[in-house]
């Protein structure tokens, strides 16, 4: 993909769970290469996006391209990396066998053919892997694991990775590596991960993603650590977009009319 | 256990014995193992204690209807089957608890079965056989049907090992990369149900899970992945239901009985071996 071509085109977006509107108004386009950190408190609507995005769930109102394409369409050239995997220690699967499954669509019915393993080898090698294939799953360690998922999601062939609090579960040693390694994968494929980890964010990402009901994206240079650390803490007016304060007052900006419905508010 | 070998190629329903013991335990390995990491024993239960119902009915209709070409395995299979499409449309909808919906299949299954052979002119010491197992009566059409569902099973489970692998490992995942997991819910369920009318023959309703579930949990805790347990689960089944043939033949004991509990002291053997290794 171009590097400058739109990955993800979101437009006007509102979401409710029944009568609780969690999206509102969301606009946003993220450009192939991208590494986006996505922030905001809990119950924001982190992951309501990533399961729009991933075609999941469909808006109320407004439209989601990913790729060009509706989001359930795109989803086979989207690697989800959830925060972690409901996982059975004992389940018996070996590292190369979770890798493999980035594939099991694209593979014939049957055994994974050569193509298929050297993906999976490949994958594996990107994530620092490469000798674990034998491994048991169940034997690695919480950042190894998210690196085995994320090869799955490479060995599949993904243009864009979408990664749910991807660290976790991660100790702090192995949490700057993942990070380099995320910086390192969008020299091939786009990066939307969410994040509470603001200093390493602003180390690594390279355009941040707030969302409070409503979304606002910015450039990194535009945001400075000290500033943005504040929009989880006390002062909520940090990062500015345009005329309105996103995270200022979210009740106000909720109860406004949507842009395709003149003069008629939502109820909530 | 000396004369069961002895006897073994004077009498040919032992002969039918022992190869109904392997083709069960062939079946058993790899679904059992699908469905021991899956954790869904209580959907096999429920599949078997509903045969009963098919077992019963099929019964029903031959002796008071007339329909002589009707034979319990039909009934059973017939029931299985359609229990399996229900908990595929149920689970799929997902608006039912399944614990509920499995204890309602379990039960009820039962208490239509023991309706039905109530109401079935004459003693139906056949159909109790089907509770508590016979596999000294397996006959030969018996056998064509059980190496029939092997071949069924072993087919599907070359076919579709990736797949049943992903969901098994992690549904959402498996979905987001593109499989149709509702459809292999559909092929799971029904392999499960024909595994359970395979294993019913030979161990019986109330027994068959045990079949199903110890040797690929014994298998589990010995290998590192779902491949090789399944190999190993096939092993297990065969080894211990021919050892319960040989052990239960000599004292006159009830074999399914016997291999029911030279399953569970393997699988107690396979627990204390991975404790000393880890």
């Amino acid at each position: 993909m171009a590097e400058n071509a739109t990955v993800i085109d979101v437009d006007d977006v509102c979401f409710s769970y029944g009568t609780q509107e969690v999206l509102h108004n969301v606009s946003f386009q993220i450009e192939a290469r991208a590494l986006v950190a996505v922030v905001g408190p809990n119950g924001g609507g982190k992951t309501t996006l990533l399961k729009l995005l991933l075609g999941e769930m469909a808006p109320r109102y407004g439209s989601i391209r990913v790729l060009n394409l509706p989001p359930e369409q795109a989803r086979v050239r989207v690697g989800y990396v959830p925060q972690s995997v409901p996982f059975d220690p004992r389940f018996p699967v070996c590292v190369r066998e979770v890798v493999l499954m980035g594939r099991v669509a694209k593979s014939r019915f049957g055994a994974y053919g050569r193509k298929d393993r050297q993906a999976a080898s490949d994958a594996l090698e990107r994530v620092d892997l490469a000798g674990f294939e034998k491994r048991s799953f169940a034997a690695l360690s919480g950042g190894e694991r998210q690196r085995v998922l994320i090869a799955q999601a490479l060995a599949g062939g993904s243009e864009l990775l979408l990664l749910d609090e991807p660290v976790a579960n991660v100790d702090p040693e192995h949490t700057s590596h993942l990070y380099s390694l995320f910086k390192a994968l969008t020299n091939e494929v786009t990066v939307m991960m969410v994040s509470h980890n603001l200093s390493v964010v602003t180390g690594n990402a390279t355009h941040v993603l707030c969302i409070n009901r409503s979304a606002g994206l910015h450039a990194i240079d535009e945001v400075a650590s000290a500033s943005f650390t504040e929009s989880f803490g006390g002062s909520l007016t940090t990062i500015r977009h345009d005329s309105s304060c996103h995270v200022l007052d979210a009740s106000a900006t909720l109860h406004s009319p949507h842009h395709g419905e003149t003069g008629k508010a939502h109820s909530f | 256990m000396l004369s069961f070998f002895k006897d073994l190629w004077g009498y040919p329903f032992l002969v039918n014995a022992v190869l109904a013991a392997v083709l069960a335990s062939v079946a058993a390995g790899l679904t059992g193992s699908l469905v021991v990491v899956r954790r869904s024993t209580y959907l096999a239960g429920a599949v078997s204690h509903s045969i009963l119902a098919g077992l019963g009915l099929a019964r029903l209709l031959q002796r008071r209807f007339g329909f002589d070409g009707l034979t319990p395995m039909m009934g059973a299979v017939s029931i299985a089957l359609a229990v399996a499409l229900l908990l595929s449309w149920l689970t799929t909808r997902g608006k039912h608890r399944p614990d509920t919906v499995l204890s309602a299949i379990w039960t009820g299954g039962m208490a239509l079965g023991v309706s039905f052979v109530a109401a079935t002119p004459g003693y139906q010491d056949d159909l109790m056989s089907y509770l508590f197992g016979s596999i000294l009566l397996v006959s030969g059409q018996d056998l064509i049907w059980m190496a029939t569902m092997d071949i069924v099973i072993l087919g599907v489970m070359a076919l579709c090992y990736n797949r049943f692998l992903a969901i098994a490992f992690n549904e959402e995942l498996a979905r987001l990369r593109g499989v149709h997991t509702a459809v292999y819910e559909v092929v799971y369920h029904v392999l499960t149900a024909l595994t359970v009318v395979l294993l019913v023959r030979v161990a019986g309703i109330v027994l068959a899970i045990a079949l199903l579930t110890l040797p690929a949990a014994a298998a589990g805790l010995l290998t590192r992945r779902l491949d090789r347990m399944m190999a190993a689960a096939v092993g297990i089944g065969v080894v211990i239901s021919l050892l319960g043939l040989a052990v239960s033949y000599g004292p006159g004991l009830p074999p399914s009985a016997t291999i029911v509990e030279l399953a569970v002291l393997f699988y107690l053997a396979a627990a204390g071996i991975h404790k000393f290794r880890h």
